[in-house]
């Protein structure tokens, strides 16, 4: 969906859904996963439809998906931390224990 | 902290934000700057910062005015200001106190003057499949281009209207990544309209070549424009794949796995109202504002606003009423005199008169026409949170529902984590096309604390809770009125 203009120095590994994905440091998390064609962060926890960042600057909510085990992280306003774990995050009713 | 009670605390650290910290500091005002990004220079010079490491290609895409927001950040780095980056401010819960959050928790600031430089963000126009992941803001994309260098990987449609739509696809263009097209929502009717304020907006003449420029250079890269477009809708079924719209009553449609969306910007002025402030219905802008006066004061003791939170007006404009509010911040606080304070706002207001020449013509211009502001397709998601269509609320607006609020409890509408941001717009319009009313008089959603999102466990660390616990706080009386 977006592609980097230029390449930068990837410092650190996320692991998203499962998988190891060299990011930056510090890094806008959404706007990593976008860059990796991560679609859709989240299906609605109503509507199960798919979802994915529609503002980009922490208004929407759109964009929430889970890190680190944490539910409902707003990707656009998270940092890239070494070894990140980022999932998918499912509706509600399918993700309580 | 919460015995540190400093002279001004501002919340943003856009342009307002960061030259009202740069004023007040110049004269001897103690001043504490809260922002939720990393970095200062607000959505306008996010990251402008860092743009000197960029390309040379990528610094002409962004241009001169986006670039010389790194001077203002220098200028503010080094104001004396101190200033909190990563920090949600999420309520005023009495005169002087600010509630904040960052990563080590909760906290209270004391302070004896607040400004709200909060800043504006996309209206948001709902229209049939605008929740699809790949149908995001214009402004979003601008955004990723901004902090990572990123572009669209695949062709894309710009929709929409407004200078940012025109801004944002000559950077893509010049990228070498154009628009598949720019789908104009601008109408005959409306040049028509803008067409008595550009006596005005002539006198602000290169703003306004600078939007025409934009646009020969689209049409000399062969982006092609369509003007009147109506009835815009995506469809899709994992992510947006194709569009589909009207023009004079003809349909058209495109593929595309990506479509930008923008209708103009809205004041941010939650933390505003929460802060008590008055607010009042712009019927130009199509938008509510905090009621202010020249220098931002509000209608709430020891609270103004500055910047596009107070009403839009754009980047330079922001700076100067955040200078004025800095001056008067100062006057209040008796480091300067009313004479002084006065001496100082005449450069600053002249220029001001001339920022705000052509915002009559380009209100009038872009702002959305009636048909999108209020989504014609009754199955059109208008609260993203809780998946609330327009037929809902256009039923319970029949039904008898009379405001925003209501409409909240009879719907869910509203209720979700945005607390209304998306949607509130779309509602107030809608009431009002039912009630044969006026949005002003419809009147937006009851807004409360937490103006941004706190968990638990961050409130369970706020320091001095207890003496927050029975005043004027909806935090822990569960904000009822």
């Amino acid at each position: 969906m977006f592609k980097r203009l230029e390449t930068v120095s990837q410092d650190v590994v996320i692991i998203v859904n499962g998988a190891p994905v060299p990011a930056r440091k510090g890094a806008n998390l959404a706007a990593t996963l976008l860059e990796n064609g991560v679609m859709p962060f989240r299906f609605h926890d109503i509507s199960a439809q798919p979802r994915a960042p529609y503002c980009m600057i922490g208004k929407c909510f759109d964009c929430l998906i889970l890190v680190d085990g944490r539910s409902n992280t707003q990707g656009c306003m998270t940092a890239v931390r070494d070894g990140m774990r980022v999932d998918t995050q499912r509706p509600c009713k399918d993700r309580e224990a | 902290m919460i015995d540190d009670v400093v002279d001004l605390a501002i919340v943003g650290a856009g342009p307002a934000g960061m030259a009202a910290a740069v004023t007040a500091c110049e004269l001897g005002l103690s001043v504490a700057v809260f922002d939720e990004q990393a970095a200062p220079g607000g959505q306008i010079y996010r990251n402008a910062e860092n743009a000197s490491n960029a390309s040379r290609s990528l610094r002409q895409a962004l241009g001169p005015d986006y670039l010389s927001g790194a001077d203002q950040i220098r200028a503010f780095r080094a104001c004396g200001a101190r200033y909190h980056p990563r920090t949600r401010v999420w309520d005023v819960p009495e005169e002087g106190a600010l509630a904040i959050v960052d990563d080590n928790g909760a906290r209270l600031v004391r302070t004896k003057r607040i400004l709200v430089a909060s800043g504006a963000m996309e209206r948001p126009v709902p229209l049939p499949g605008w929740t699809l992941p790949g149908v995001m803001g214009v402004g979003a994309a601008q955004t990723l281009l901004k902090i990572e260098g990123l572009v669209p990987d695949e062709p894309y449609i710009i929709a929409g209207g407004g200078p940012l739509t025109l801004l944002t696809a000559v950077q893509l263009t010049r990228l070498a990544r154009p628009p598949k097209a720019l789908l104009l929502t601008e109408r005959v009717n409306d040049y028509l309209h803008a067409v008595g304020y550009l006596p005005d907006a002539l006198r602000s003449f290169p703003l306004l070549t600078k939007g025409l420029k934009w646009l020969r250079e689209l049409k000399r890269c062969g982006v092609p424009v369509v003007r009147g477009i109506e009835d815009l809708r995506a469809e899709g079924e994992a992510r947006v794949e194709r569009i589909h719209w009207r023009r004079g009553g003809q349909p058209a449609s495109m593929d595309t796995g990506l479509l930008l969306l923008h209708h103009g910007v809205t004041p941010a002025f939650e933390l505003a109202a929460v802060a008590g402030c008055e607010t009042v219905w712009d019927a130009e802008q199509a938008a509510w504002l905090p009621k202010a006066d020249r220098w931002g004061a509000t209608t709430s003791g020891g609270v103004a606003v500055a910047g596009d939170a107070g009403g839009i007006a754009g980047a330079a404009a922001a700076a100067l009423t955040g200078s004025l509010s800095g001056l008067d911040a100062a006057c209040a606080l008796g480091r300067i005199d009313r004479t002084e304070r006065d001496r100082r706002a005449i450069p600053l207001e002249s220029r001001l008169v001339r920022e705000r020449r052509i915002r009559p013509f380009l209100d009038a211009l872009y702002r959305p026409p009636l048909d999108w502001r209020r989504p014609p397709d009754d199955d059109t998601i208008v609260c993203r949170c809780e998946s609330v269509i327009a037929g809902e609320i256009r039923a319970a607006a029949r039904l008898g529902c009379t405001g925003p609020n209501q409409i909240k409890s009879f719907t869910r509408c509203g209720m979700g984590p945005c607390q209304g941001r998306m949607c509130a717009f779309a509602v107030a319009e809608l009431i009002a096309e039912q009630t044969h009313a006026d949005p002003g008089q419809v009147g937006h959603h009851r807004i409360r604390p937490p103006v941004k999102p706190v968990t638990v466990a961050e409130l369970a660390s706020l320091a001095g809770i207890e003496r927050l616990a029975g005043r004027r706080s909806g935090l822990l009386k569960g904000g009822g009125t």
